[in-house]
């Protein structure tokens, strides 16, 4: 059976920005699209890298804080244009969900998590309920999210479908993962 | 030579120009130009923001009868993945 996975904006920003760095997630969106997977992405996902692909654009502009409009009609058509694109991958369900303000206190007082969080915790236990099966909550947030959501769902690094991080990876070094967990058997854990 | 200086060679008399606040003046009139100039394009730029949204017939979500899910109709492309990348190649290039 398929896993479902719910995919976080870093992912989608890994993937869309620095694939030759983070392997692990650009190879998840290549197997997502051969059908080893079924993913799933909310409305609010995409915003959120709409507008992490905006600042990016206005710090590489060279501005700090953005005056007025610095990035042109036509960029931000071509980014807009990006992500409609990116939502016809194959195997990748773009999603919506119905959401209210008590739900997402709730969320945040129970986890502790950025309110900007709250939403996608709130869409994977949807999802879950509607599909009565495990959704996995795919995110590469090592700070927060990843342990603080594994409370209500079941979390997981976007390194999970490679037997073992190669240092051939640009991040092998510097990535959290690495660092939290060597032993690869341990993030299995989580899919049994 | 600044501007000042040229008043003074007219033999104006350079207090008289000073009390007349005319460069305080000038700064105001020129602000209020730019500020009317910053509004008229961020006016036009919402403007065509909201042309561009109200095109966008793709976000047409349909529900699955047997899970209840909302999800957005969408013909899929083979190659997405690749031209996502390639797209975002040249953009931040």
């Amino acid at each position: 059976m398929l896993l479902d996975l719910f995919l976080d904006s870093n992912i989608l920003i890994n993937h869309f920005c620095e694939a030759d760095k983070y392997l692990c997630s650009s190879q998840l969106i290549d197997k997502v699209e051969n059908g080893d997977y079924i993913a799933w992405v909310s409305d609010f996902v995409y915003s959120e890298a709409l507008g992490e692909l905006k600042n990016r654009l206005e710090k590489r502009k060279g501005l700090k804080v953005s005056k007025g409009e610095v990035i042109s009609k036509t960029e931000l058509e071509r980014m807009i244009e990006t992500i409609e694109t990116f939502k016809k991958t194959r195997h990748l369900n773009s999603t919506s969900v119905s959401l209210n303000q008590t739900m997402i206190y709730d969320r945040v007082k129970t986890l502790c998590i950025q309110a900007k969080d709250a939403p996608i915790v709130m869409c994977v236990e949807e999802l879950e309920q509607k599909l009565k099966k495990n959704v996995y909550l795919v995110t590469a947030d090592m700070d927060t999210l990843f342990f603080k959501a594994k409370r209500l769902v079941k979390t997981l690094h976007p390194s999970f479908h490679m037997e073992k991080c190669t240092s051939l990876c640009p991040s092998y070094f510097s990535c959290d993962w690495k660092n939290h967990f060597t032993n690869f058997e341990k993030k299995n854990h989580y899919l049994i | 030579m600044s501007f000042l200086s040229a008043i003074s060679e007219m033999k104006l008399d350079q207090n008289l120009f000073m009390k007349l606040e005319i460069p305080n003046v000038l700064g105001k009139i020129f602000s209020a130009f730019k500020q009317l100039f910053d509004t008229i394009a961020t006016i036009a730029h919402r403007l065509s923001n909201i042309e561009k949204l109200g095109i966008e017939e793709n976000w047409a979500y349909e529900t699955d009868p047997i899970t209840g899910i909302s999800i957005l109709k969408v013909e899929k492309d083979p190659m997405a993945v690749k031209k996502t990348r390639n797209a975002l190649k040249n953009l931040f290039q």
